[in-house]
């Protein structure tokens, strides 16, 4: 049973210009594995004002799972930390929407396991 | 498969000296811990981390300082210095005189990543970073 710390995505939402829809941040969750998401922080690096939401995918369907992180505005170099633990499926993966490209650091960490 | 409870890092924030992690692009910033890659920093073993709390206290008894922190990911492909490096904690963050901030929030780093830290005025700010580390 192999345990691994993991970061499973780091980077700026919406790097590649993917604006107002959502796009996963990782790969889904491999045939065998499962995640424990334990950390995910995004922060607001300009001096604007900036909103962005996240959600869970499995396959084609994308869920509104985290409402305070809904549609959610980051105030100008503002920080938020979502620390409820995610476990996370094969197939599954987290998603991230946001209005303007490459403001928002993200990191997102945890745990990976054989399923 | 070996863990390991132990203080991560701990001392004070200051800019590092210019050369060989300084880069014109970006602040001097300190590196407060990062986890043991060989070749990385001095180490010799292979191992991940999971912070467990970060501590920053500002010893100055009349002054505000601003601070940041980032998370450096490893990456084979580039040094250090020009590695991405992304914001875990308000930008330009403040603290008030004496004040203590506390963030408990668990954070992984895989073998080489690392935590850098920045003090607009250097050598006001105490840090402590807990944790455990683990044989990948």
């Amino acid at each position: 049973m192999s345990v691994r710390f993991r970061v499973f995505a780091s980077g700026r939402l919406a790097e590649q210009n993917q604006v107002n829809r959502f796009y996963p941040l990782f790969d889904p969750v491999p045939v065998g594995k499962s995640y424990v998401v334990n950390a995910m922080r995004f922060v607001n690096t300009q001096p604007t004002p900036v909103s962005f939401s996240i959600a869970l995918g499995r396959g084609n369907s994308t869920f509104t799972i985290f409402p305070d992180m809904k549609d959610l505005t980051l105030g100008a170099c503002q920080c938020a930390i979502e620390d409820r633990e995610l476990t996370l499926g094969p197939g599954e993966v987290l998603q991230a929407r946001a209005e303007l490209p490459n403001l928002i650091d993200f990191v997102i960490s945890g745990i990976e396991r054989d399923a | 498969m070996a863990i390991t409870i132990k203080t991560l890092g701990a001392g004070i924030l200051r800019p590092v000296p210019s050369g060989a992690l300084a880069n014109a692009n970006v602040p001097r910033e300190l590196v407060l811990y990062a986890a043991p890659r060989p070749g990385e920093f001095g180490a010799v073993a292979t191992r991940a981390a999971l912070v467990t709390a970060m501590r920053f206290y500002n010893l100055n008894p009349t002054a505000q300082v601003q601070m940041h922190l980032r998370y450096v990911p490893y990456d084979v492909e580039k040094p250090f210095s020009f590695r991405k490096r992304r914001h875990i904690l308000p930008v330009d963050m403040k603290l008030e005189p004496r004040q203590l901030m506390v963030d408990t929030t668990p954070l992984v780093l895989e073998p080489g990543d690392g935590l850098l830290g920045y003090a607009f005025t250097p050598n006001w700010i105490n840090y402590v970073i807990s944790g455990i580390e683990r044989d990948v």
